[in-house]
């Protein structure tokens, strides 16, 4: 029996060890070739791009024949065009986009979408993103993946599609939005969104409480005054993240009548409820109102009066100023 | 993402004992770490040589009265310094008595300003991303996160400039060679299926992120025992359970952390000696989940495996050896059954660490010289006759030293990565 399992070991190990210096050969050729083909793709488009003389549609038809036969070489192609699409702008621009066409590679990447696993899908949804390929019905599924990197790069390419209305997927949202992904469309928003912001307070009553909550903050980190009014009822929601988070806003806003609606809250609040109206008290109140606290606050509740201890140092510093 | 300026901020804690030679240059690494808000809060454990005036006057450090409340013990803080520069305003240094790695860190929980928390190694190198890919699980789950971990990685022999590797190389030593495939065993097998199954015990203490939160409800390091990382992690699963509340321990299947392993014998062995230590310690603080349905796969699966495969199988293995040794006496052995059984074990820790060394091929592929690939077969198949006796045999002292009530930690000399590798 050992002798049997011992040869079981032992060829295994040796077939493991082929295949570990396979692997290794067949990394570094494609190392090599991927090298080759970088450059080959890089003139062609050079050529497309900057030859005037150059048949664009005919030499792409022949380009396409011959040299894009393999997957490799299609995913190289993709990459070039990405590059080459970053770094320029106008004609260029839009010359690189048509080529991604006529070599139909667009077609290569819907496959993908349809059959590959899903770290390709990712990248095929941010190829689609990057080259403001228009198949939203082809995505939308995407925004249910269970898979985070595929539901994120699906949100990604709503907002990079988008021209007046970013958020228009939240509609279709039936999962929440993990903090990640709400980091990801404010960023999004912030950083790859061009047009005109739209007004938050219309998610303020989504069925998702990740977007309510998400609304709210986007009402502050986009200054949306307007919204004052609509959020001030929230003050006394029954959900203590909401609650939260309209304090941190309205104190952003410079409510000036959110200390004095603090205060009469505090008792009844929550610990980390009770953290943000420190904050906000110390931001847009008194030094006296934050005394006024002290008397507030429970035997055991340590961290809350280590809160209000730095927050009073802090305000008694910022008024000896 | 990482030029977010929406990412919550992160309190990194080194402790530093006697660091006086590298802490300069380590703190200096610390601060380029590619993440947009953080602090860096430095605990010098009572070092007897200049580490904290080397750590005053470099970064221009001023005395910080601050509030802080000792919500988890901790031996007493002399003073809080934070940095008068406007370049190293987010440096924080705290001077204590000595206590311990624990101790140091509990005393950076008790005085850092953010929830999310980080505990290195202060002579690590972290990858550039490292505290960005460390946090997400944190912010991309739908069960609360307590803790979060990676893969860390030796650096010995890797070429280093500025705190960042430049080249990855293999170890030169054979000593070291065999714990890259030991490292590979234990992130690219071991913990990378305990954390499918969420059944992670451990989180290095090199590098690993924790809620403080969650950290201060389960009372911080315990000062108690030398495998302090394991423990915390054990107890903070342990107050979820009983607390009923969902929770997860995130794994990121990346190299994040870059750290130096012992390349002598001895300090090896006071290094296995102590993890064995700890390992023994953490499993009777909390013989009670053992097998216990309630703890679910950390009760079921998690803790009888380390007891049997971590802390019994070097027992048995020398049981099994001193056996053989007195058949050998009495003339009883049975030379086939001998042989045979020898080559089938020995074929198979050969094949597990040819798994490992695949499984890296495959996927993150970091030595990238072709003829490392042939350095490390070699050595996967030498380790079980060189490395394994004496983990063994370091194993058993460590049972041993542990019933005669040995609590040290043991010197750790490190040869120092920034200076040794720079080339």
């Amino acid at each position: 029996m050992n002798l049997l399992f011992a040869c079981i070991f032992f060829v295994a190990s040796l077939l493991f060890t082929i295949a570990i210096i396979l692997l290794r050969l067949f990394k570094n050729r494609r190392e090599n070739a991927k090298k080759i083909y970088q450059d080959q793709i890089g003139d062609f488009i050079n050529e497309c791009l900057f030859n005037e003389e150059f048949d664009i549609e005919a030499e792409a038809e022949r380009f396409r024949a011959e040299w894009l036969k393999t997957n490799l070489r299609r995913k190289i192609a993709i990459r070039q065009i990405l590059i080459f699409n970053e770094n320029l702008k106008g004609e260029s621009e839009k010359q690189v986009k048509r080529l991604f066409y006529l070599l139909r590679l667009d077609q290569f990447v819907f496959e993908i979408l349809k059959k590959s696993a899903w770290h390709q899908q990712s990248r095929a949804l941010y190829v689609m993103s990057e080259l403001k390929v228009l198949k939203p019905a082809l995505v939308a599924p995407f925004l249910h993946s269970k898979i985070h990197g595929v539901r994120e790069q699906a949100i990604y390419y709503f907002l990079k599609t988008s021209d007046s209305d970013p958020l228009r997927f939240f509609e279709n949202l039936t999962v929440e939005l993990t903090l990640w992904e709400q980091l990801y469309i404010q960023d999004s928003l912030q950083n790859v969104y061009q047009g005109k912001i739209p007004d938050f307070s219309q998610w303020l009553e989504h069925p998702l409480l990740s977007v309510r909550l998400f609304a709210i903050r986007m009402i502050r980190e986009f200054s949306q005054f307007e919204n004052i009014a609509t959020l001030i009822p929230m003050l006394n929601h029954r959900d203590p993240l909401v609650r939260k988070e309209t304090i941190k806003t309205l104190c952003r806003l410079n409510f000036e009548k959110l200390p004095s609606i603090l205060l009469a809250q505090f008792q009844k609040e929550e610990e980390n409820v009770k953290l943000e109206i420190i904050n906000a008290i110390r931001s847009l109140g008194t030094l006296a109102m934050l005394q006024d606290l002290r008397s507030n606050i429970k035997e055991d509740e340590n961290r809350i009066a280590l809160k209000l201890l730095k927050a009073e140092k802090k305000l008694k510093l910022l008024t000896t100023e | 993402m990482l030029q977010s300026n929406n990412l919550p901020a992160i309190s990194i804690l080194a402790p530093a004992y006697n660091e006086e030679a590298n802490i300069v240059e380590n703190v200096r690494s610390l601060l380029t770490v590619n993440y947009p808000y953080f602090e860096i809060v430095i605990i010098n454990d009572g070092s007897k040589d200049g580490t904290l005036n080397q750590l005053i006057s470099t970064f221009q450090l001023i005395e910080d009265d601050t509030p802080y409340h000792n919500f988890i013990p901790s031996k007493d803080i002399n003073r809080v310094y934070r940095s008068s520069s406007h370049s190293f305003r987010n440096l924080k240094v705290i001077d204590k008595k000595n206590g311990g790695k624990a101790d140091a860190l509990n005393a950076g929980i008790n005085a850092c300003s953010h929830e999310i928390i980080c505990c290195i190694d202060v002579d690590c190198i972290l990858e550039s991303d490292a505290l960005l890919k460390l946090i997400k699980p944190f912010l991309n789950n739908k069960n609360k996160v307590i803790a979060s971990g990676g893969i860390i990685r030796i650096a010995n022999s890797c070429i280093i400039e500025d705190g960042r590797i430049i080249e990855v190389k293999l170890p030169e030593k054979f000593i070291a060679k065999a714990q890259v495939i030991e490292y590979f065993r234990a992130f690219l097998m071991g913990r990378m299926a305990w954390s499918r199954i969420d059944g992670l015990m451990l989180i290095s203490g090199a590098f690993g992120m924790f809620d403080k939160q969650t950290v201060m409800d389960a009372g911080g390091y315990n000062h108690n025992t030398v495998g302090e990382d394991m423990e915390l992690l054990v107890r903070m699963r342990r107050v979820m359970a009983e607390k009923n509340t969902p929770y997860t321990v995130g794994f990121i299947p990346d190299p994040l952390c870059w750290t130096e392993v012992p390349q002598d014998w001895n300090i090896l062995y006071r290094q296995r000696n102590r993890w064995t230590r700890g390992t023994i310690e953490t499993l009777w603080l909390h013989r009670k989940m053992m097998f216990n349905p309630k703890y679910k796969i950390l009760g079921l699966l998690s803790a009888p495996y380390w007891m049997l495969f971590e802390w019994l199988a070097p027992i048995i293995e020398f049981c099994g050896i001193l056996f053989f040794m007195l058949l050998l006496l009495f003339g009883k052995v049975n030379w086939f059954y001998v042989s045979s059984f020898f080559l089938a074990s020995y074929s198979f820790i050969v094949l597990f660490s040819i798994t490992a060394i695949f499984f890296e091929e495959y996927s993150f592929q970091q030595y990238k010289r072709t003829n490392y690939i042939y350095k490390l077969i070699l050595t996967a198949c030498l380790e079980p006759f060189i490395l394994h006796p004496y983990i063994v045999w370091s194993s058993l002292k460590g049972n041993i030293d542990l019933i005669r009530g040995k609590k040290s930690w043991g010197e750790m000399q490190r040869t120092g990565l920034r200076n040794s590798a720079k080339t």
